[in-house]
């Protein structure tokens, strides 16, 4: 696997189930009952966290189910996608730019970065 | 393949030396204690599952015979005392099948014999529970009136075309201008089991290209999957059809079962994803596309037909999908609107197609042929080899390695 050992390691400190699965030559790392942002329902979910492009975007986060939640990434543009014998969903969310820079290209960075879509903003 | 299913990969052989058979008068020569007790070596150092293998020659299903029988399974019980953890077993070869037997491993369960295909050219289709309804099959053709005769001027597709075409199970995916054509055709054919996919209903700008749908369906707002199975029922009514009137993501059980698989998909990141889900359970899998692409003064038509086989160049491997196109069609997503399409192009390229399907199972042309990658230009109607494709012919494919089959192997970080 390609990834980072110090970015794994940062990665595990909050989840310690990590594995790494390949498909048509993209590396994902799966996260296992994940605790998304307060208010989404269900609360947890695996997700397949795509580091590299991937439809257009610099970066995917896939979600085992579409979770119904008040945070800003409404626009699900993958529905029921099929990655690795399993069926995913995800939104349409931009969640670094192309030219960012470290840190915000960490996995960890990436990962919060995308979680941020289902984060609901108080005022 | 399902979770339950067992996915043996053999990827090296060793022979039996010859100083390791015994004579024996009842069969001429067997292998002896040396051998196995060398068979029980390998797999205790390399912690390999072996399967004997030897060949009856011939063609079709081989069987055992009785010898086979008393011998062999003795072999794979000493090779499993050596290594419970991984499958042992025994096969019979014959020039163009298989009979296995092979022990799941960490299990007590006897040694079992499993259907085969071989993925190649020819493909052999699996030896599955319908061809125990043959019977009942060939009764309701001839009821129905449907007899042999039928397939007399495509003899030529070989002596046992008949029965591997009407014992193929194709899956079409997207029932429009180009999977209407292919189910058509493969119906014609002879081919007698499929499973459809599509989850669109047919409109009045589908009626330009769709074959066989017509002002009626529209008014009923029919289902394309519905349109095909009347097509298909109409030439055979005693075919088999799963009718899945919804995206193919939800029919994955009954894709697995097929011997091949032809997508005729409107997006890049549909045929990725159904070309990887075909990698994954090893099956054939021929894509057809087409556009109609603005030049400065006119308009050009272009479309393709791919052949893509497990262990073989994918369509990023011959260029087709990559990053590029990918991300451009995700950027103008939803801004497209309805592609241009018409019926003579689709209809070109999905006779192409459903040509290599043919090739495939049947091995009519012997041209060997286990990639293909075909162009399509409507200007000039011509249907060329993708010029690529002799460069990466004999390459495995880096994207999706055979290792990777089946469920996918989740690596602990």
């Amino acid at each position: 696997m390609a990834f980072p050992r110090n970015e794994i390691d940062e990665l595990k400190q909050s989840f310690k189930q990590l594995s790494a699965v390949t498909e048509g030559g993209t590396e994902f790392i799966l996260i296992p009952s994940l605790m998304l942002p307060e208010g989404c329902e269900p609360q947890q979910a695996d997700v397949l966290l795509c580091p590299t492009p991937r439809d257009g975007y610099v970066s995917r986060l896939f979600l085992s189910a579409k979770v119904v939640h008040k945070g800003p990434g409404q626009n699900w543009n993958a529905s029921g996608v099929r990655i690795c014998n399993r069926a995913w969903w995800a939104v349409s969310w931009n969640a670094i730019q192309p030219n960012a820079q470290p840190p915000a290209q960490r996995l960890a960075a990436i990962l919060a970065q995308h979680l941020e879509a289902f984060r609901c903003k108080r005022n | 393949m399902t979770k339950d299913t067992l996915l043996v990969l053999c990827v090296d052989y060793d022979s039996v030396s010859d100083h390791h058979y015994v004579r024996d008068d009842s069969v001429g020569v067997r292998i002896g204690s040396e051998a196995i007790t060398a068979a029980m070596s390998r797999s205790a150092s390399r912690g390999v599952g072996q399967v004997h293998v030897h060949s009856h020659g011939g063609r079709g299903l081989p069987h055992p015979s009785t010898d086979d029988y008393r011998e062999l399974p003795p072999l794979a019980y000493s090779l499993r005392n050596v290594d419970a953890k991984q499958a042992h077993g025994w096969a019979i070869l014959s020039n163009d099948s298989a009979a296995p037997f092979i022990n799941r491993p960490g299990s007590g369960d006897d040694v079992a014999r499993l259907p085969v295909s071989i993925v190649g050219y020819p493909t052999t289709i699996s030896q599955r529970a319908r061809h125990d309804r043959g019977v009942i099959r060939s009764f309701l053709q001839r009821a129905v009136g449907q007899h042999v005769d039928r397939y007399a001027r495509q003899s030529f597709l070989g002596p046992d075309s008949d029965r591997i075409l009407s014992h193929a199970e194709i899956g079409v995916v997207g029932l429009g201008g180009g999977g209407s054509h292919v189910t058509q055709q493969l119906a014609h054919l002879g081919v007698a089991t499929f499973v459809l996919c599509d989850q669109d209903r047919i409109t009045e700008t589908n009626l330009n290209r769709t074959v066989a749908a017509t002002g009626v369906d529209v008014l009923f707002s029919r289902y394309k999957t519905d349109i095909a199975k009347r097509v298909i029922r109409r030439l055979n009514p005693t075919a088999r059809i799963v009718n899945h009137r919804a995206r193919w993501e939800t029919a994955t059980e009954e894709l697995m079962r097929c011997d091949l698989i032809v997508g005729c998909l409107d997006t890049f990141a549909a045929r990725r994803d159904l070309e990887a889900f075909c990698r994954r359970q090893l099956i054939p899998y021929v894509d057809v596309g087409m556009d109609v692409q603005e030049t400065r003064d006119r308009y050009e038509i272009i479309g393709q037909v791919i052949l893509s086989m497990p262990g073989r160049p994918c369509m990023r491997c011959m260029g087709f999908l990559n990053d590029r196109v990918l991300a451009e069609e995700a950027r103008l997503y939803g801004t497209a609107g309805g592609r241009p399409q018409v019926v003579w192009s689709n209809g070109i390229l999905c006779s192409a197609a459903v040509g290599l399907v043919v090739d495939l199972l049947t091995g009519w042309s012997k041209s060997g042929r286990e990639c293909a990658y075909l162009n399509f230009r409507g200007s000039d109607l011509s249907l060329t080899e993708d010029p690529r494709l002799e460069y990466i012919l004999d390459n495995k494919c880096s994207h999706y390695p055979l290792i990777e089959a089946g469920d996918p192997m989740l690596i602990a970080l």
